[in-house]
């Protein structure tokens, strides 16, 4: 599904230029798990970033669903993401000026998804993550677990074959952190590809591979027996 | 998707209340503004076009006098030799106040116009009452308007009731009309018949002896067929001058809806208007417009980081650069609707101000027909206010945005700077123009007229009938010998009001100069001095005449030796003396050559009273009694000259209070956009304020170092604002043959208004800031 190749991302500013990609090359097969580590500032969500088509390499090549991608213009880049990709951040990103329903809904709007089909699979992945009875609700007046289910479920309502989670535990206590990864550890199960970036070990067990990053090089790469629930 | 936009526009407008309702409001306040100019544009340009032929109608005017009176058998002539020439009419109007009586009771109407049946074929003239086929059956007939009849007769039906105008003339009320709308450069409130000899108003001899030379101008109107092509008739018609001789020589044809704001012969006895007055006006409007949407572009950048998030998300879960632009493009066009309907509603309020400014019967209907312009002109001002913020917002990178990064915010001035620039360009464009306005004004009202009118009555006189004329004879003997009053004079004209234009007949000064009778107190009475040559005395009456001191330079004499002004009666008038220019017309036109002829009888249409100092009230009852013995059946009407002249004023004082409101207006906009600003940049510097409030900087020095930026920003303004505002004002002031000098001082005011206005805005917020605890400032991180 995914494979790079000397990806390189620099940022330059007036005065500096930062490596934040150094030299990765990676081969992510469907229905993988992959959890990546390393410390801050190592490039982990760089290199989230430009797996999900959010911005481009530097330099290299990425291949996303056999096609070279790591030139495409933005329009190409947003066409392939709203149709394949779901993303989960760490700050769960909800919109505070929508509900809970307009949040999950918000994909399928960008998929042109017809109305009557829009409400049935909003209210299906609500459902998925028990958090329909809070349809309504405005994301200040959810939990930070149930913000992050929400996110959840607006991250895979398009069906993504792609979830990419960018510490999707980092600002949650163990509970609500146990039950995040145990979504994914589901959609996983049922074949969705995932993608996770984390600094907690016990979440990178939860992957069939980790990949340790340092300073924008990938260090070491072990595969996994799959977690259990 | 539509309505996400909405939720999203609606739910962070409610969000950041204060903003959305600075915004909002500045933006509505603006709008209103300009709909307020704009209803009054709308009539101004809308005159005359209601009528159904507006577009086929035409006025004939002398090319060769550039004038507009030309003798009414020119009609037929026209009418008989051109096929292009449907219909043709005529039209002329005393713009008098005409004394009338019903059952011997005195009324006074005002705008007596006469016309033939044709009129009403060619204008849209609705009746309400009619009792014969055509408008006029007889020659004594009269037509007059619904208020007319009110006034006249009250409730009472007018029809077949008899009317005697001026004392002389009896008519018979055959039609009632409605009144001429506001936008009719005709107007009138009674109009009689032309084709009776009495009703063409005045004339023009040339040689009493010789019949030929009898004049009886008129304004003719013709009504043009569908396919006739007006150059080309012209053409026609001057191609063959024998046919006009010798009434005219060469004509021209000016379209009707034309002539309200683009008549410039003489005469024309029409209202008009002034374009430029409305280009000044437009001009506002669409800089006040330009302050509001530069209001609304600035606000909406600077909450732009409030934004960020939202926009990393909707381009995460898979929105395009043409969907985020959408969407706030969508945002801002719902946020204008959002203002344009509570301007609406503004307006509706506050149109009796409009109607102040301009004239009392303004109202929105006449702009709210143009609703298929108004709605686009809205969404196109959506666009274009939400076009800045739309690129930006679709431009910045996913990441960017995810981050709460702005990549161009960085930058100390940016273009959000130059926009209020240029919002404090036009304030201080408007502060100059305010200020040279209203110096203007007072100049001209206290400038010296050249006679004096302190103390002087100006007393309509009306038509006295022959019986009566011995009372009023006596009337003037009666005043002549009241001690509370030193001088009576009787004219034809007085300043302010000059009707007749005679031609002198010298070679090569063929200009018709305008024409006052007076008697021989006229002088003494208006304290007007002989600069050369002698005082009239009372056997020069019906043989002399007096000219002003511009005439003497006109017809470029070096004595008045054998001097003869020749108005076309035998011998002509002996020129017995030179008077001091004094204004006859208004302080906006230099004053011109023009004749004063000595006669003591004619047709006088004021006497002038001067009254002695300290015997006003005595007086003025003296002379209502008097009148009231005297003459019971006539009413009595006057006006010191004083307030007369100042009347003449009155629309430039209009427009002084108008342009002075619409700056004020201006100000307090950019004065909301440069508040808001200070807000959003003390915010942003809030770190910064508090580590230097930390390393030891006073209260003092960092008000100084937030306030520096604007005031920069207002010198800026000042440099760019005072040559536009210096070209604006001398163009103005090219309007008056009197007027004051544009010093440097007008502008240095001027930019010393606008950086008061500015520290004051900008003092609040600032000192606030500066005086705000470190330790908030810094955990602001």
């Amino acid at each position: 599904m995914i494979k790079t190749d000397g990806l390189k991302k620099v940022y330059t500013t007036e005065e500096v230029e930062t490596t934040a990609l150094a030299n990765i090359s990676l081969e992510i097969n469907e229905g993988e798990f992959v959890a990546i580590m390393g410390p801050s500032g190592c490039g982990k969500s760089t290199l989230l970033n430009v797996l999900g088509l959010l911005d481009n390499p530097t330099d290299g090549q990425y291949y996303f669903l056999d096609q070279e991608v790591s030139t495409y213009r933005e329009r190409q880049r947003s066409e392939l993401r709203k149709m394949n990709i779901g993303f989960v951040f760490q700050s769960f990103n909800l919109i505070d000026e929508l509900t809970v329903y307009e949040n999950v809904e918000l994909p399928l709007l960008y998929q042109k998804v017809t109305g009557k089909e829009r409400k049935a699979r909003v209210l299906d992945v609500l459902d998925q993550m028990a958090i329909a009875h809070r349809k309504n609700h405005f994301s200040q007046q959810l939990s930070g677990g149930q913000q992050q289910r929400v996110a959840v479920a607006r991250a895979i309502v398009g069906r993504p074959q792609l979830i990419l989670a960018d510490e999707p535990t980092g600002n949650l206590d163990s509970i609500h952190g146990e039950e995040v990864m145990k979504i994914l550890a589901d959609l996983h199960e049922d074949g969705t590809t995932i993608v996770m970036v984390t600094h907690a070990p016990q979440y990178a067990d939860y992957g069939t591979r980790l990949v340790h990053l340092l300073d924008g090089h990938v260090v070491t790469e072990n595969l996994r027996g799959k977690a259990t629930a | 998707m539509f309505k996400n936009y909405m939720i999203t526009a609606i739910r962070n407008l409610w969000r950041n209340k204060t903003y959305s309702f600075i915004n909002i409001a500045g933006f509505a306040f603006g709008i209103s503004i300009c709909l307020g100019i704009s209803a009054y544009l709308v009539h101004e340009y809308s005159f005359d076009r209601y009528h159904t032929n507006s577009g086929r109608i035409y006025r004939l005017i002398d090319a060769q006098y550039n004038s507009s009176s030309i003798d009414y058998r020119v009609k037929d002539i026209i009418k008989t030799n051109y096929p292009e020439v449907e219909n043709a009419c005529l039209f002329q109007l005393l713009p008098l106040s005409i004394a009338v009586t019903i059952d011997n009771k005195g009324h006074y109407i005002e705008n007596l116009a006469s016309v033939d049946n044709a009129f009403f074929e060619m204008f849209t003239v609705p009746f309400m009452q009619k009792n014969a086929e055509e408008p006029f059956p007889n020659l004594n007939s009269v037509v007059i308007t619904e208020s007319a009849a009110r006034q006249l007769f009250g409730d009472k039906d007018p029809l077949g009731e008899e009317i005697v105008l001026r004392n002389q003339f009896p008519v018979t009320v055959t039609g009632v009309i409605r009144d001429f709308p506001d936008n009719s450069s005709i107007q009138a409130s009674m109009i009689v018949n032309a084709e009776n000899d009495d009703f063409k108003f005045s004339l023009w001899i040339e040689n009493s002896t010789d019949l030929s030379t009898y004049r009886w101008p008129f304004r003719i109107y013709l009504l043009l067929n569908e396919n006739a092509n007006t150059a080309s008739l012209v053409e026609k018609i001057n191609g063959r001058p024998n046919l006009l001789r010798p009434y005219e020589e060469k004509i021209d044809l000016l379209s009707l809806v034309d002539i309200y704001l683009r008549d410039r012969t003489v005469g024309s006895m029409t209202e008009r208007g002034n374009p430029d007055l409305l280009i000044l006006l437009m001009s506002i409007g669409l800089a006040i417009l330009i302050l509001a949407v530069i209001n609304y572009v600035n606000l909406t950048s600077a909450q732009q980081n409030k934004r960020y998030k939202e926009i990393g998300v909707k381009r995460a879960v898979g929105a395009g650069t043409g969907d985020i632009f959408r969407q706030f493009l969508i945002e801002s066009i719902l946020v204008t609707f959002a203002a344009f309907l509570i301007a609406v509603v503004i307006l509706s309020y506050s149109i009796p101000i409009y109607r102040s400014i301009f004239f009392d019967g303004l109202n929105t209907n006449q702009l709210l027909e143009f609703w298929y312009v108004i709605i686009p002109v809205v969404i196109v001002l959506g666009m274009i206010s939400g076009l800045g913020s739309a690129f930006a917002f679709a431009s910045i990178s996913p990441t960017q945005a995810l981050k709460g990064e702005n990549a161009a915010g960085r930058h100390r001035f940016s273009w959000r700077n130059g926009l209020t620039v240029f919002q404090f360009t036009v304030s201080v464009v408007l502060i100059v123009c305010v200020i040279a306005m209203q110096r203007q004004i007072r100049y001209v009202k206290y400038n010296d007229p050249g006679f004096d009118e302190e103390l002087l009555l100006k007393v309509d006189a009306p038509q006295i009938q022959a019986a009566d004329r011995n009372a009023a004879y006596l009337l003037l003997d009666r005043l002549r010998q009241y001690p509370g009053i030193t001088s009576v004079s009787i004219t034809n004209g007085v300043p302010g009001y000059i009707n007749t234009y005679m031609g002198a007949n010298i070679p090569g000064k063929d200009k018709s100069l305008p024409i006052m009778y007076a008697d021989t107190s006229f002088l003494q009475t208006f304290g007007i001095e002989v600069t050369q040559g002698r005082y009239p005395l009372p056997g020069d009456y019906g043989t002399t005449c007096l000219i002003n001191d511009a005439a003497y330079e006109y017809f470029e004499w070096t004595d008045l030796e054998n001097r003869r002004y020749n108005n076309g009666r035998p011998g002509g008038f002996e020129v017995i003396g030179v008077v001091n220019d004094f204004h006859y017309s208004s302080l906006r036109s230099l004053i011109e050559p023009m004749a004063i002829l000595l006669y003591d009888d004619g047709y006088p249409t004021h006497i002038s009273v001067k009254i002695a100092a300290s015997q006003i009230g005595t007086t003025l009852q003296f002379i209502q009694e008097a009148w009231q013995e005297l003459l019971p059946e006539y009413i009595l009407k006057y006006e010191f000259y004083d307030s007369w002249l100042d009347a003449m004023y009155q629309e430039d004082e209009k427009l002084g209070t108008a342009i002075g409101i619409f700056a004020a207006l201006a100000i307090v906009i950019s004065c909301l956009g440069v508040l808001c600003m200070v807000i959003f940049s003390t915010q942003k510097r809030t770190k910064e304020i508090g580590i230097r409030k930390v390393v030891g900087a006073s209260v003092a020095q960092l008000v100084a170092l937030l306030s520096k930026e604007f005031l920069v920003l207002v010198a800026t303004a000042n440099i760019i604002a005072w040559p536009i505002a210096w070209f604006a004002m001398r163009r103005w002031l090219e309007n008056f043959a009197y007027r004051i000098d544009l010093g440097l001082g007008v502008f240095i005011l001027a930019g010393l208004l606008a950086l008061v206005i500015a520290l004051v805005t900008v003092s609040w917020q600032t000192f606030r800031a500066a005086t705000a605890n470190p330790v908030e400032a810094l955990r602001y991180e």
